[in-house]
């Protein structure tokens, strides 16, 4: 798949990044708060216009991948040099993700996206019967905790506090529980199918 | 996407520092490990003599060059944004790799015959992949904490590195200086286990 990066031009709140995202690195949440506003703003441009040109269709896809490249920022933020421009790093992430999902979208292109499957596994009326006991028992091969934390955020429909004060683990930790709990969920949907 | 559950979930982390120095820090404890199996197998009986002989020195010091450069690019497509054209990834180790070859082949004890180092050399392979094993599962620890832009090119210079490691020492073991000896058993399998190995850059994906 041929992705092409055109980094967007640098304007005056785009100088700050770097120096926002050093500050992030030693811990400063306000720093860290502004950058991932931006972030999310430039990503959604980007990833708008990347799956786009895929030919993608379903709108879910921006908003999957944003939130897989905002977690990877997150989790990678410590590969960041604060020498060099912020940019390039960025959308060297966002274009890895963008590859990683075309990549799973080839290997099973007609797949039910794992997602569309839970909301209609939590909508009795809608859900399809048979794919709702598929997914059922791919969500019984899933370690408890993810389980737990997938099953209170997508199919109990709680909100991240909620979820997080019955499960009693920290919001923060119960969102990265619950989206790796998706991701796999999704790689055994897609071994299922 | 609701930021508050990422930044309630910061912490401070110390920058994973430009490649040419975590390249250097390996190197360093690849060749600590690699002075050690030496000292277990035994270094060759000649060492001294053979350190006289220009060829030999040039030929460790392209391993080394190998085993630096394959590390630093390793770690260069591990780090986001520090991306470089696929040109350049493998011309490096590919270059030093030549040249470690081309003097190798130079290398023909008197009175022997090109057949007479065609047999028997794999245990000289198999003390190769245990010299170079420990320097590559730290190489893609190391690799796996960051964030692999391109895991299987990643990988293969991975191996590369660490293979490199391994034929260092050997070289420092093995006493038989005989060209096809070198290039079958100590130069080759730098070259064939960098590209089998490529898959295993599904290791390093994230």
């Amino acid at each position: 798949m041929d992705v092409t990066i055109s980094i967007p031009k640098r304007n005056m709140q785009q100088e700050g990044l770097e120096q926002a995202m050093a500050a992030a690195q030693r811990g400063d949440a306000a720093a860290y708060r502004a950058l991932l506003e931006t972030v999310r703003g430039l990503l959604a441009v980007y990833l708008g216009r990347v799956v786009n040109r895929m030919g993608i269709r379903e709108s879910y896809v921006v908003e999957d991948l944003t939130q897989e490249v905002l977690l990877a920022v997150h989790l990678k933020r410590h590969t960041y040099d604060p020498r060099q421009p912020f940019l390039p790093w960025l959308f060297s992430i966002a274009r890895y993700k963008v590859i990683d999902h075309g990549r799973r979208r080839r290997r099973s292109p007609t797949a039910w996206p794992a997602e569309k499957a839970l909301e209609a596994l939590a909508d009795p009326v809608l859900g399809e019967p048979g794919a709702a006991s598929d997914l059922r028992s791919l969500l019984d091969r899933l370690p408890e905790r993810s389980r737990r934390a997938l099953e209170l955020v997508k199919l109990e429909g709680l909100s991240v506090a909620e979820a997080a004060a019955r499960s009693q683990m920290s919001e923060s930790a119960l969102k990265v529980t619950a989206h790796r709990a998706l991701k796999t969920l999704r790689e055994l949907w897609r071994r299922k199918g | 996407m609701n930021l508050d559950g990422l930044v309630s979930d910061l912490k401070p982390v110390r920058p994973a520092g430009p490649p040419w120095r975590l390249a250097l820090g390996w190197t360093a404890t690849a060749l600590l490990w690699v002075a050690a199996g030496v000292f277990f197998l035994g270094a060759r009986g000649d060492l001294e003599a053979a350190g006289g002989r220009t060829h030999y020195r040039l030929t460790l010091g392209a391993l080394l060059a190998v085993l630096y450069a394959g590390a630093l690019l390793a770690l260069r497509l591990s780090l986001p944004g520090r991306s470089m054209p696929r040109s350049l990834r493998l011309f490096p180790p590919l270059a030093l790799l030549s040249l470690h070859l081309v003097l190798a082949l130079y290398t023909l004890p008197a009175g022997s015959t090109p057949g007479d180092g065609v047999m028997g050399g794999h245990p000289c392979t198999l003390k190769l992949l245990a010299l170079g094993l420990v320097p590559g599962l730290l190489l893609f620890a190391v690799l796996r904490r960051l964030a692999a832009v391109s895991p299987g090119e990643a990988a293969r210079q991975a191996v590369l590195a660490a293979a490199a490691a391994g034929a260092f020492g050997l070289t420092l073991h093995c006493a038989f200086d005989h060209g096809v000896h070198l290039v079958l058993y100590h130069g080759l399998p730098l070259v064939v286990f960098s590209f089998i190995l490529r898959g295993t850059g599904r290791w390093l994906r994230w």
